[in-house]
């Protein structure tokens, strides 16, 4: 199919796209992986697209005096794939961006799309979330922050207002000692994942957070098996074992959607990440 | 000889334009004043149609079924007992059978302007429930399809053996049931068809995508009362088919239809959302099976119940019969079976009409079996291979004729299942799983074996009588007057290699380099008529007849040689591409010469025929060649996840002589994947009121490169006693053994979990539900 018939514009600042956004029918493309093949198929039909290319400031990455590393919207899966700083951060960037779709889809797909569409299955969620990454959104009235689960709200639902635009990940400090590990379960490259975990150890920055994500999951922290690594450090990720992942997973909340066949899937992703977050510290 | 004929492996004449990127596909081709074609298609699967409004204005640029009262009704019939009928209007008349299917056509001058057109065409349907479930569908209380035949099952075939009898006295029985999914053919270019009305010659000329224009040609006459001498069909490229391209299309009638009626050409091309909503066309069977044996494993009976999900509608020619007549007659397998019973049912429902597609029913049919003969192994304590050895024919026994009346040609089976278990190292594999970790991914073998008919003809399409049976395969020779070949073929190379492994039969024959033999093919105006490229047919039947008229043309050119060389007939000898005789010789240009340019030197009694022939062939007894083929898969399967990967495939293949072997791997690799798509990702599903769940490769999922395992291949070499060279087709085949052997791995794998899977595709979700059941000893749903 080709798209219906639609108008566009490329502003050139940032508070000229944030008003042209608030228009009614309005789309906002970055890399548009997501928004062209929805066209394409007539599934959406936006009246006006506001293409984001002209933004070039939200195309950065930039390290606080805080420490914490800010991922302009507009940067591409590419761009982090390639980023060669060194570091462990960097590292587990490169390897999730890595693992996104194919390379073609990473040359143009951007962070803040990824974010703004808030596809549950997208790698960058459940990885930013094991980070305790925050959204930046900027609108007529300024910047504002907010956890990314708690900006996640639902499949394609956030907490983005009308007038505003997703400009940057905010991912907070983190050490040389920083362990990161992500895993998913996919019907084959390239795919989608039908769910995806992240596991992040910081013992410098008492960063300890596992997270989940999937078809049937808003990604999101699982707080019971954080605060298990939070206690129980790597020894406990190397030794957790599946049948003990399934039973925390009935005390998390927010994971009424999972049944019982995506449960155990879950568990196992989940125990192969941890025991992954183990082997290397070990290495 | 030059060391290019038959066996060898020299590289595809048309790789080099499909490498360049110049090879030349319908939707390469642009008319002047072409419009282009958008089909509103219905997100129904089962309404009646109220009322179409065309939108204000542009009601000469929508049409629907009313615009067309001359075109008729596609209707595939089958002369069988019992077969019910349907008409398949090529765009919906009163009711819409399936989601997808075409309800008007609307031009414009590009396609986004005729979908624009589209989306403001208005319907009123009246929604009716659908049907969608193929075992609901059998229920006295579903909603029925044809209203008028007051069922859903369009045919019931039946064999009747006294398995009663069997079953009385048999020291083991084993029931299980299995259900393949609906999937796609989803070949890289999708349909497309570009017409347009040549008013000089009075005449369509319609450049299609298709395995079969000559079929085509004749179907698009038949349907718009056309004499056949008015219709033209040309295929250029085509990028794949595997059967969804072997009936006449619905969009092929309707948009020449158009282009005669604007006198303006007009072209469709297929995107892929239509490619895979209309075309999840392929599959989907539940077979209810029984097998009896005795204690050393030798199969004593079958007793099958399989329906096929047909679909809405019979498609033209092969109708809705094809796929449950070939798992009826082909559940046996390679086996010696005494006692058979079965029922294959043909069910209509509101989905695409099921089409050919590689190895049909042969896919289906071969896992319900393979996975039977595991069950059998596992219950009498035995290796799989072992069972399999106690049943298969042998050499000695050929050729065989099976219970199903299938005559087996040559091989030796046995032998090629104890080179696949060699080739895997069983003994290796049972050591590993002994030692290996429990909590984990699990190894696992899995074992299929199969025979495959190809190249079937006249004898065996008569019996389903259609409205179109095989003959002779003929091909056209023309050698020109400097020499070069020419061969022209009605058959359709699709990714097949034909203009190479034709060109390499002339070159066996006259010794001439097949790269200056022009294989031309895909233009009903220039070529022979042939039923087309489908059920592994070409190489025996097109191969045959160009070996054939080789043989007619180098008798003609020795007449000729041996006057020019001053000698007898018998003194001559062809070879290298020229005759000799002593120490003389004469290249055939010198004998395109005379013939052509240089007359006076011919002899008195040169055959009037000249340099050119249509020779026609087709093998005796036509019956089929039989190529056989042990499959191994070695998987490594997760429980916890359901992840499969393949970790080490084999295929042990005897498809008689072969003309180039890379040709054939290739066949083989490219039919393996396709198998293991079958085996592990691909379905259509459908929800409750018939919407399917893939409307893109996002969600309806083939194997790509990554998925492809590396794969070993052997090869025995029987030749066939009845075809030319000992050549038997094979092009099916490899799609037919992966979800066998892979499913059988997984099953040996999952064994001490208590885990039997009876489904395709062996999806992570369905896999993880089956250890899940198996835990809690319920089954797997």
């Amino acid at each position: 199919m080709k798209p219906a018939p639609f108008d566009y514009v490329r502003p050139a600042s940032l508070s000229e796209a944030c008003r042209l956004r608030a228009e009614p029918g309005a789309a906002a493309l970055a890399g548009g992986q997501s928004l062209v093949p929805l066209m394409a198929l007539r599934k959406a039909q936006p009246s006006r697209i506001v293409d984001l290319g002209g933004l070039g400031a939200l195309r950065q990455i930039e390290t606080a005096a805080s420490g914490e590393t800010r991922i302009g919207a507009l940067i591409t899966h590419a761009a982090l794939e390639d980023w060669e700083a060194p570091g462990p951060l960097p590292a587990f960037l490169r390897e999730v961006a890595r693992g996104i779709a194919f390379r073609s889809v990473r040359n143009l797909g951007t962070i803040g799309g990824s974010l703004a569409h808030a596809d549950p299955r997208a790698d960058w969620l459940c990885a930013l979330i094991a980070l305790s990454a925050r959204v930046e959104m900027t609108g007529p009235d300024g910047a504002r922050v907010l956890a990314v689960e708690d900006f996640i709200e639902g499949p394609g639902q956030t907490a983005l207002d009308a007038d505003a635009l997703v400009t940057a990940a905010l991912i907070p400090e983190t050490s040389q000692a920083l362990i990161c590990v992500h895993a998913k379960l996919r019907p084959k490259v390239g795919a989608f994942a039908d769910l995806l975990t992240a596991a992040a150890f910081d013992p410098a920055t008492g960063l300890a957070r596992v997270s989940l994500g999937g078809a049937a999951v808003t990604p999101r922290a699982l707080p019971a098996l954080s605060e298990a690594l939070l206690r129980g450090g790597l020894a406990w990720a190397s030794a957790v074992t599946r049948a003990k992942i399934e039973a925390a997973l009935a005390s998390e909340a927010g994971l009424d959607a999972l049944d019982a066949v995506d449960r155990r899937r879950a568990a196992a992703l989940i125990e192969r990440c941890l025991h992954r977050l183990g082997e290397r510290h070990a290495a | 000889m030059n060391g290019k004929g038959v066996g060898a492996s020299v590289l595809r004449k048309e790789d080099r334009r499909h490498l360049h990127g110049e090879g030349r596909f319908t939707a390469d081709l642009r008319l002047p004043r072409m419009v282009e074609v958008a089909f509103l298609r219905s997100p129904h699967a089962h309404a009646r149609i109220r009322a179409i409004r065309k939108p204000d204005g542009a009601e000469g640029r929508v049409f629907t079924l009313a615009d067309m009262p001359e075109v008729k009704p596609m209707r595939g019939i089958a002369k069988l007992d019992g077969f019910r009928a349907s008409d398949w209007p090529v765009l919906a008349g009163d009711k819409v059978r399936y989601a997808g299917e075409a309800v008007a056509m609307c031009i414009g001058a590009s396609r986004a302007e005729a979908e624009d057109l589209a989306a403001r065409v208005e319907v009123d349907y009246e929604l009716l429930p659908a049907v969608v479930d193929l075992i609901a569908a059998q229920a006295p209380d579903s909603p029925i399809v044809h209203e008028e035949w007051g069922t859903n099952v369009a045919l019931a075939l039946k064999r009747d053996d006294d398995i009663e009898a069997v079953a009385a006295s048999a020291p083991v029985r084993i029931s299980k049931s299995f259900r393949m999914a609906r999937q796609g053919a989803v070949p890289m270019e999708g349909k497309a068809v570009l017409a347009e009305w040549d008013a000089r010659r009075e005449q369509l000329v319609v450049h299609a995508s298709t395995q079969i224009p000559h079929i085509t040609r004749t179907g698009i006459a038949v349907h718009l009362g056309l004499p056949q001498n008015k219709v033209r069909v040309i295929a250029p490229d085509v990028g794949g088919g595997f059967g969804a391209k072997c009936m006449v299309q619905p969009e092929e009638i309707s948009v020449a239809w158009l282009a005669r009626h604007l006198r303006r050409p007009a072209r469709w091309v297929e995107d892929r959302r239509e490619n895979l909503i209309c075309g999840a066309n392929a599959r989907e069977h539940h077979h209810e099976v029984t097998l009896y044996a005795d204690r050393e494993g030798r199969i004593l009976g079958l007793d099958a119940r399989m329906a096929i999900d047909a679909g809405a509608y019979s498609i033209w020619p092969f109708s809705s019969s094809l796929e449950a007549g070939m798992a009826g007659g082909t559940l046996p397998g390679p086996y010696h079976v005494p006692c058979y019973r079965h029922r294959s049912l043909t069910i209509v429902s509101n989905k695409p009409p099921l089409a050919p597609y590689r190895s049909v029913a042969r896919a289906s049919v071969c896992f319900s079996l393979e996975l039977m003969m595991d069950a059998l192994a596992r219950e009498l304590g035995r290796e799989p291979w072992e069972i399999r050895m106690a049943n298969l024919v042998g050499p000695e026994r050929m050729p065989y004729r099976s219970i199903t009346n299938k005559l087996f040609d040559s091989g030796d089976y046995p032998a090629c299942m104890k080179r696949a278990v060699e080739a895997v190292n069983l003994p290796a594999i049972r050591a590993a799983q002994a030692s290996q970790d429990r909590d984990g991914a699990r190894l696992g073998v899995g074992f299929a074996f199969y025979s495959e008919q190809a190249a079937h003809g006249t004898s065996v399409f008569a019996g389903w009588g259609g409205p179109m049976v095989p003959g002779f395969e003929q091909a056209t020779l023309k050698i020109n007057p400097d020499g070069a070949l020419e061969i022209r073929t009605g058959l359709q190379s699709h990714g097949q290699g034909m203009e190479t492994t034709l060109a390499q039969i002339a070159a066996q024959e006259l010794g001439i380099d097949p790269d200056e033999v022009a294989v031309l093919h895909g233009d009903t105006e220039t070529s022979p008529y042939s039923a087309g490229t489908y059920a592994s047919r070409s190489i025996v039947m097109g191969g045959g007849a160009v070996a054939t008229g080789c043989r007619t043309l180098a008798a003609r050119m020795t007449i000729i040689a041996a006057h020019l060389l001053q000698t007898s007939r018998e003194q001559v000898t062809l070879r290298d591409g020229a005759f000799h005789a002593g120490l003389r010789s004469l290249p055939i240009r010198e004998i395109a010469r005379v013939w052509y340019l240089n007359p006076e030197e011919l002899p008195e009694d040169a055959d009037r025929g000249g340099l050119e022939c249509t020779a026609a062939y087709r093998p005796d007894p036509d019956t089929g060649t039989f190529t056989y083929a042990a499959h191994a898969a070695v998987v490594s399967a997760d429980p916890g996840t359901g992840e499969v990967k393949v970790l080490d495939y084999v295929v042990v293949e005897d498809c008689g002589t072969v003309v180039n072997p890379m040709v054939v791997d290739g066949q083989v690799y490219g039919g393996v994947v396709q198998g293991i798509g079958t085996a592990l990702l691909e379905e259509m599903a459908y929800d409750a009121s018939g919407a399917p769940s893939g409307e893109t490769l996002l969600e309806y999922l083939i194997p790509g490169a990554v998925e492809a395992p590396a794969m070993r291949l052997d090869r025995m070499v029987t030749p066939s006693p009845w075809s030319e060279y000992g050549l038997k087709g094979m092009g099916e085949g490899p799609a037919i053994g992966p979800p066998a052997a892979i499913g059988n791995a997984i099953n040996d794998a999952w064994r001490d979990l208590g885990v039997e899977v009876d489904y395709t595709p062996l999806s992570p979700r369905r896999l993880v539900a089956s250890v899940l059941a198996a835990e809690g000893g319920r089954p797997a749903s």
